[in-house]
């Protein structure tokens, strides 16, 4: 008898403390699920934050502010052909030996 | 007495079991109904990204202030607590905050730092809903092109019109327990369906493009006087837009540096119980002082008589055709009466001989009609559709125009003398450049693009397919057309759209405009334009400019400098070499040598 009821309280809490797993873990599911929602915002809101700071008038206005300005000719560097030796850079020659 | 109670009894016992067994559903969906409701969620808008990745709109999560006033007791403290950090007139705050409702909004879209105030005040009743707002953090760079969206989160033009069933993504709905009162309990969650994130799209706009060309344009219609203005530059070989401007004179103040941001429509009835933001633009953009944004695409939603640049219509059919060379003298009068209309040319002349080059170079009118006197009608007509005038440009971009170019049932004694220099056509600038790319080209007609590919949520980028290209002018008749724009340009009317250490290809266009109200032309009132290319013996770029009602009223002294500004800064940005340099490298044996040179692709394998 004492056997019987013992069985059916014991496999009722088996019944309630698998059913409290099972719901904290949908606790927790759904914690994570939250965050990877608020980083994903937050993730969206930087990304426009810096697309803000990188727009081209932001970008303009900061140069100009420190003193940089359009140039108004641009020279390209001639190209350097690679079938012949390169030039030798000319250096000036070392001193002479002092007289002794 | 027995028999009655057992028949009720049983009659108990079957109505019981009709319910529970037989009616379970039905009761069950009965109950769940009053407990609880379905609210939809909005899925977040993909965004638009340039060719680099850049943003050009994106949607961010902003917190909306809502209130549940059968909660509020004292609703006049806390209008007094609440008025300073939403900003909202604390008599307005409590009269909502006094309504016989459950649910009010008090202010939408909140900045964080707002937000933030407003849950340390820890007032009973006031919440924080999370909305979505769409954001430009260009300012309004590419507005006309991009588009904008509404309160209901839907776009209203522009691109955020065109992809808008991309962009919106799927909305998904989630079941809440409710109040008795009908009040949804935020977070008593009953099952829901995730929404669907909207698919972004990336642009073939080249951010910095646009911004040169944005402020050469601005700069030009404010020194002009000009009404309005559009620039666009193309990728010869792809046909993507690189640039798409387009900027009218305003008589209100000019936008300034600052750095806050603005709703662009108006705000949103009361009670508006929308669920995404419309567009907000950063007011960083820096127009010229009495320039801003057009309300829209005119580079395609706009016709206008082309005037001279149309010239190259008329050229290249008769150069296919063999009636003329470049070479060719070619008699010019000093005026031509057709009917009872005289044409004549800018400048008075007498009969005067022109080889065809000087013809084009010089822009003249009459030489230009003389050429397609010897042409003809047909072959006229159906060069200008070959060219791609009178139809779509493949863009279908929202109020698109393709424009109205005569047909033979339009055909007029006058038309062989105005259609072949530009007039009785309307065009879009963006048909010009197509037909002027097509000479860049070397005959091939390319179809003009925007979508560059579209960004999945996790940010892969899928890749638009190419546009068509076809056949619209021979090798040798395209290779004396650049030899003759080129010549506009060294010694013609578009010498201000030269551009230091390249070669550049194009022409100008002075057109009348048509008087919407009587026949004839507006007096005095002139389109300016130039079309062209650049480098001219390896094209890599084209643009069109165009200004309406400029002073002067040249586009050779208007709009060619535009063309070479933008042009210039766009040439050096893509490391094109300078002519000279790409002759010394021919070789292909030098260092930074380059063959065929090629816009840069841009970031396509990963998403921004």
């Amino acid at each position: 008898m004492w056997m019987s009821v013992l069985l059916v309280v014991g496999s009722l809490l088996a019944v309630v403390v698998g059913d409290a797993m099972i719901t904290g873990g949908q606790v927790s599911l759904t914690t994570t699920q939250s965050q990877v929602d608020a980083a994903a915002t937050a993730q969206k809101t930087y990304q426009v934050a810096v697309a803000q700071m990188a727009a081209p008038p932001v970008v303009v206005a900061q140069a100009e502010s420190q003193g940089l300005v359009a140039p108004t000719t641009v020279v390209d560097l001639p190209q350097v052909p690679l079938n012949v030796p390169l030039p030798v850079p000319q250096t000036a020659a070392p001193p002479a030996p002092a007289n002794q | 007495m027995r028999l009655v109670l057992v028949i009720v009894f049983i009659t108990l016992i079957a109505r019981l079991v009709a319910v529970q067994e037989f009616a379970h559903q039905r009761y069950a969906s009965l109950s769940a109904s009053e407990l609880t409701q379905t609210v939809s969620v909005p899925a977040v808008r993909g965004g638009i990204y340039d060719r680099n990745g850049e943003v050009l709109a994106e949607s961010v999560t902003r917190q909306t202030v809502v209130a549940d006033p059968l909660l509020i007791t004292h609703p006049a403290a806390t209008a007094e607590a609440l008025s300073p950090v939403i900003g909202v007139p604390t008599d307005q705050l409590r009269s909502e905050l006094t309504e016989s409702t459950g649910f009010v909004y008090l202010a939408h879209r909140v900045s964080d730092a707002v937000a933030a105030k407003v849950t340390s005040l820890g007032l009973a009743g006031i919440n924080l809903v999370p909305e979505s707002q769409r954001v430009q953090p260009d300012g309004q760079l590419a507005m006309p092109v991009v588009g904008t969206v509404g309160w209901n989160g839907s776009g209203l033009s522009g691109l955020e019109y065109q992809y808008q069933s991309q962009l919106a993504g799927q909305a998904g709905s989630e079941n809440l327990l409710q109040a008795p009162d009908g009040v949804a309990l935020s977070g008593s969650t009953g099952g829901s369906v995730p929404s669907k994130p909207g698919t972004g799209v990336e642009v073939t706009i080249d951010e910095s493009i646009q911004y040169v060309a944005e402020q050469a344009l601005g700069a030009e219609i404010a020194a002009s006087h000009a009404y309005s203005g559009t620039a666009v530059v193309m990728d010869v070989k792809t046909g993507d837009i690189l640039a798409m401007a387009d900027l009218q004179a305003t008589s209100g103040t000019a936008t300034t540096g600052a750095t806050t941001t603005t709703p662009v429509p108006a705000a949103p009835p009361a009670g508006s119980q929308s669920t995404a933001g419309p567009t907000l633009v950063s007011q960083a953009d820096t127009l010229p002082a009495g320039v801003e944004e057009a309300p829209s695409n005119s580079a395609v939603t706009q016709v206008y008589e082309p005037g001279s640049v149309f010239k190259l219509v008329t050229f290249s059919a008769a150069l296919a055709a063999g009636l003329t060379t470049p070479n060719q003298v070619i008699q010019v009068p000093g005026s031509l009466q057709m009917g009872t209309y005289t044409f004549h040319d800018a400048e008075a002349h007498g009969n005067q001989p022109m080889t065809a080059s000087q013809i084009l170079a010089q822009s003249s009118n009459l030489g230009t009609i003389e050429v397609a006197q010897r042409l003809g009608e047909g072959p006229l007509l159906a060069q200008i559709g070959n060219l791609g005038f009178g139809h779509p440009t493949g863009l279908d971009f929202p109020g698109e125009s393709e424009g109205l170019v005569p047909g033979p049932a339009a055909w007029t004694g006058t038309s062989i003398g105005s259609t072949p220099i530009g007039q009785d056509d309307a065009v879009t600038a963006q048909q010009i450049l197509d037909a002027y790319n097509a000479v860049a080209n070397g005959g091939v007609f390319v179809s003009p693009r925007l979508l560059r590919g579209t960004v999945s949520p996790s940010g892969t980028v899928t890749a638009a397919p190419p546009s068509p290209t076809r056949r619209v002018i021979n090798p040798t008749t395209n290779a004396q057309l650049v030899s003759m724009l080129e010549g506009v340009v060294t010694s013609g009317t578009g010498t201000e759209a030269a551009i230091d250490g390249y070669t550049v290809a194009g022409k100008t266009g002075t057109a009348q405009i048509p008087d919407p109200n009587h026949l004839g032309y507006i007096p005095g009132a002139y389109v300016g334009s130039f079309a062209g290319f650049a480098p001219a013996e390896n094209p890599v770029l084209s643009a069109v400019v165009v200004l309406d009602h400029p002073t002067p009223i040249y586009g050779g002294a208007v709009a060619a400098p535009v063309f070479s500004t933008i042009m210039a800064y766009a040439l050096h940005h893509y490391g094109v070499p300078t002519t000279a340099t790409a002759t010394a490298s021919a070789s292909n044996s030098a260092v930074g040598g380059t063959g065929s040179i090629t816009v840069p692709a841009g970031a396509t394998t990963e998403g921004p």
